[in-house]
């Protein structure tokens, strides 16, 4: 690898990584102003104005707390739960296309950190590690609703993976190739793989909902029985962390939702652009979905209460699973008959 | 029997319909609910700047009166006890110390409801006994 190429990968990880961050702490800021939207209120509004700096706030007061290891706990395993938590929400982002590319100093920019030919398969992995972050940290912690939280996240987890998966498949089997390069440039235009896999993008985006452990899928942490679940006993920046993962997660799977289904960074008449001005208008088509699903998020939290365990089980292993199954045969079909097979 | 509400709703326990087991048409119109009320104006009073102007026959805290030499109104007749629904008052009757606080009138507030009877009761036997104060 040439020197260059080295800079260019390490200025594009930094930006990745503080463009995450800061929107992962906006998203805090907003998922309270949204829920105060919702309920007819006006959310945080004295941190700066309109409340602006109130991540700033909470960060710093996160900071300042005293970081509490309880006495029976595995200190070793305790404080690395929220570190691999942390880690994997961030790694995912590595591998997603950001937009077309870009002419600057006579080079050819990427906008990906990384391009992995099984690109699709690494984000699984990753989302997959994250719960490790939950188990371990709720485990760590020997205490009864810790524990339970994390049994909950890792059985959940288990549950929605199988029809996640096979969700991604079919869109692998319309594309014919596991990069996310390939599968983002398959949709080019208005052809975005949602128009074709309705059923696919709705079960995909449930499970989703349960891989970041948003409501109406919240049973590893939910306030109201657990106290918070698998971060009962945490404290000060490790609790930090383990919110914050859950909004870089939720900030990451938007993304991979909008590069799956919604055609990344493709918008209609993108042929009528070309070169920097595409690449900038892709990039801010491929953030606009994101943010736009960010916010379906957030107000399927502030609308559907949760689910009982029992039926959260059903759903995912008696109703996605055979429809993602379904599906994924009838794609098959569909595609090898297009190929002329029959 | 007369209804209370026009909102009356009977509770079946018939099988869902297809439907009705998708769940999505229930999650949508939820959904659609919420984000009716996204553009809806907010009711926040923003409370240090702005204060609640309150209507004349606000109830508000009770405060014993105390006439032009400062000394209470209450003669401990104790009907605001008898009166009180939720046995809120215990009237303790003491002898008048120098000129102030001839009796005392103490009033265990986590019962207290409200309801003013002792106000509204007492106050047709003795004038001027309380008065009302807003909390702010």
């Amino acid at each position: 690898m040439e020197t260059s190429e080295i800079i260019e990968k390490l200025i594009l990880i930094v930006i990745l990584f503080a463009v995450t961050l800061g929107i992962a702490a906006y998203a805090t800021y907003f998922e309270r102003k949204v829920a105060a939207w919702f309920q007819d209120r006006i959310g945080p509004d004295r941190a700066g104005p309109w409340g602006i700096l109130q991540p700033l706030a909470d960060g710093g007061k996160l900071f300042f707390k005293e970081d509490f290891i309880p006495e029976n706990a595995e200190k070793w395993l305790f404080i690395l739960g929220p570190g691999i938590a942390m880690f994997t929400a961030l790694m995912t982002g590595a591998v997603i296309p950001w937009g077309p590319k870009l002419e600057m100093l006579g080079r050819e920019v990427a906008l990906q950190v990384a391009e992995v030919n099984i690109g699709i398969l690494y984000i699984m992995a990753f989302l997959s590690i994250g719960v490790y972050g939950i188990m371990i940290g709720g485990w760590a912690s020997n205490n009864k609703y810790s524990l339970f939280g994390a049994i909950r996240a890792s059985s959940q987890m288990i549950s929605y993976e199988l029809a996640m998966s096979i969700c991604v498949i079919t869109v692998v089997f319309m594309t014919g190739s596991l990069s996310l390069n390939k599968i983002v440039e398959s949709q080019h235009g208005m052809n975005w793989n949602v128009f074709y896999q309705p059923v696919g993008f709705l079960v995909f985006f449930i499970c989703s909902l349960a891989e970041t452990n948003r409501s109406p899928f919240d049973l590893p942490e939910c306030e109201s029985e657990l106290i918070g679940g698998y971060h009962t006993e945490y404290g000060s920046m490790k609790m930090g962390f383990y919110l914050f993962a859950e909004y870089v997660a939720l900030f990451i799977s938007s993304a991979v939702i909008s590069t799956l289904f919604f055609g990344g960074y493709n918008f209609p008449g993108m042929d009528n652009f070309e070169g920097n001005t595409l690449a900038i208008l892709g990039v801010v088509a491929m953030f606009t979905k994101t943010f736009f699903f960010v916010f379906v998020f957030m107000w399927i939290r502030w609308t559907i209460p949760r689910f009982r365990f029992d039926h959260l089980m059903h759903l995912g292993w008696k109703s996605l699973i055979p429809i993602s199954i379904l599906n994924l045969l009838i794609t098959g079909l569909v595609i090898a008959y297009n190929e002329g097979w029959f | 029997m007369q209804n209370l509400t026009d909102r009356k709703k009977v509770v079946s326990d018939k099988k869902m319909t297809f439907m009705e087991k998708l769940y999505f048409p229930a999650i949508f119109g939820g959904m659609w609910i919420t984000l009716k009320h996204l553009f809806r104006k907010n009711n926040t009073l923003k409370y240090p700047e702005e204060r609640k102007v309150f209507a004349p026959v606000y109830r508000g805290m009770h405060v014993l009166k105390r006439d032009e030499e400062g000394r209470e109104n209450c003669t401990a007749c104790g009907l605001c006890a008898v009166v009180c629904p939720a046995e809120a008052i215990t009237m303790v009757a003491a002898e008048r110390q120098k000129v102030k606080n001839i009796f005392t009138v103490r009033k265990s507030t986590p019962r207290c409801m409200r309801s003013i009877c002792c106000v509204v009761f007492s106050v047709a036997f003795v004038k001027k006994l309380v008065q009302k104060k807003p909390f702010s």
